[in-house]
């Protein structure tokens, strides 16, 4: 039987400037789930996403594995909930790799062999073990973003939550991507437009227009679905187009 | 786009690359404050050459790299030099019948210090990661925000330099490089507002992306320093070489020698 993971109800969030971003989102994802979030630019995909990583504090709901994400009780929420940035200069600022896997650990409190024991799973998970001493900006682009995916992995989140993962990625980059995140035990929520890696490694697929989840299903019948997908300023997936 | 970072030899591997950065900063700002406290007229003696030698030649790194760094910050320097005999007319007698300004006297001593001191700060940097430096410093007493920010501006600067690269190739696409003065001056004026509001917004993002792992208002780093028995070799070596060079004829004098 299937265990809720996430559970998200009525969830409101505008902007300082008036945006009104999330108009009453509903969304659940069970334990191990893949979920794909799609949606034209401005739909309110990176905002879900920074409210389900509370970063953002909107009105309504978030439960992650039972808790109810609160401010008070967010030290417990980053060990739980991880979200890897669209662009990895933004995730990737301390001086080598290894002092970025080791941030999120070191900031949970763990000891040091924790961390290091930390540090090298995500590092091997993500086939970055032989970097971990170099630099940031010495790293490939397609080598940030499995970095980038490393240090949310170092913190064991039970929800990894990624935003445009393939962006600015050659197709052999891209094709390891999917490749290693497709080895990933974990559940997933993935906010994309690269309808091939959605279609490749997401069962379900939830789409968001105007703040609001307009369409939840199995990614097939999402992406296949050439009224929907129009309407919504988003193309068919080829690959189901009949 | 490619970049010659200040630390590119740092990450090699020397006995001086092996030192704790807290001994290398503290003999390198003994040896400039030894220099900084000669007299006005005193020509640093062939002696001093020593330390900054012998930092570069057994952390390998290149002479021709530290001359091409002397050389880039040169020119504030020789404004200062180039004053200094229109200012100084004191007389200084070189021999019985050569007497010159005061002014020249000073000038060689300034250039003199300065290729000195620049070659032990350059050996510092060259021998010691960024990042290593930095947590040196803030172990010494420098405040954390201030090492925070340096660390912050070293991993960003180059983000910053590539985009402004980028913007103003933008532009030159555009005015194929002849438009007037005055309208470039203008889009000048936009391209540093651009570049203002990017790092802005970089800043932001990359605060989130530090919030989102549970960032509370420290950075620790992994690797700790270690302070080991060749630092104090270095300090106490260092520390003799330099009262023996700076005070060597007070303490001869004394002794009696």
């Amino acid at each position: 039987m299937s265990e809720l993971l996430l559970e998200v109800e009525g969830l409101y969030y505008k902007y300082d400037d008036g945006t009104q971003a999330l108009c009453g989102v509903d969304l659940k994802i069970d334990r191990g789930e893949t979920i794909a979030l799609v949606g034209p630019n401005g739909s309110g995909k990176s905002t879900l996403l920074m409210c389900l990583s509370g970063l953002y504090f909107g009105q309504g709901t978030v439960r992650i594995d039972g808790m109810e994400m609160t401010k008070s009780g967010m030290k417990e929420i980053r060990g739980r909930v991880g979200l890897v940035f669209q662009s990895p200069d933004d995730q990737l600022f301390m001086p080598t790799l290894a002092d970025d896997l080791a941030f999120g650990p070191i900031n949970l409190g763990y000891d040091r062999a924790k961390v290091q024991e930390r540090i090298d799973d995500a590092a091997s998970q993500m086939q970055l073990s032989d970097m971990l001493d170099r630099a940031p900006y010495h790293l490939s682009m397609g080598q940030k973003r499995n970095a980038s995916i490393a240090t949310v992995l170092a913190m064991q989140p039970s929800l990894l939550m990624m935003d445009e993962p393939s962006s600015n990625l050659d197709p052999r980059s891209r094709r390891r991507l999917i490749e290693v995140l497709e080895s990933l035990d974990t559940t997933m929520l993935i906010a994309s437009h690269d309808l091939a890696l959605i279609g490749r490694l997401c069962k379900r697929t939830a789409l968001i227009d105007e703040g609001q989840i307009v369409a939840d299903g199995p990614t097939a019948d999402i992406l296949g679905n050439r009224t929907l997908m129009e309407e919504h300023g988003l193309e068919v997936w080829p690959e189901t187009a009949g | 786009m490619h970049h010659h970072y200040i630390d590119r030899f740092a990450y090699q591997d020397s006995p001086i690359h092996r030192l704790d950065p807290r001994a290398k900063i503290l003999t390198v700002l003994a040896y400039s404050m030894v220099l900084i406290s000669l007299h006005r007229y005193q020509i640093p003696s062939p002696g001093y050459l020593i330390f900054p030698f012998v930092l570069l030649v057994l952390g390998n790194i290149s002479l021709l790299f530290v001359a091409k760094h002397i050389l880039i910050v040169s020119p504030f320097i020789v404004c200062l030099v180039a004053f200094s005999p229109i200012f100084d007319k004191t007389p200084c007698p070189i021999t019985e019948s050569i007497v010159i300004g005061g002014g020249w006297v000073t000038a060689i001593s300034i250039m003199i210090r300065f290729v000195l001191g620049m070659g032990a700060l350059v050996a510092l940097a060259s021998t010691t990661r960024f990042p290593e430096l930095l947590k040196g410093f803030e172990k010494l007493g420098v405040p954390r925000l201030l090492v925070t920010q340096l660390r912050f501006l070293y991993r960003y600067l180059f983000l910053l330099v590539d985009q402004a690269m980028h913007l103003r190739q933008a532009r030159r696409a555009r005015d194929a490089g002849r438009g007037p003065l005055s309208s470039r001056w203008h889009s000048s004026a936009g391209l540093v507002g651009v570049l203002f509001l990017r790092t802005l917004e970089q800043a932001e993002h990359t605060h989130l992306a530090m919030m989102a792992r549970g960032y509370d208002g420290t950075i620790q780093l992994l690797k700790q320093l270690r302070w080991q028995r060749r630092d104090w070799i270095l300090l106490v070596v260092t520390a003799g070489y330099l009262v023996v060079l700076r005070w060597g004829n007070y303490l001869g004098d004394f002794f009696g020698v």
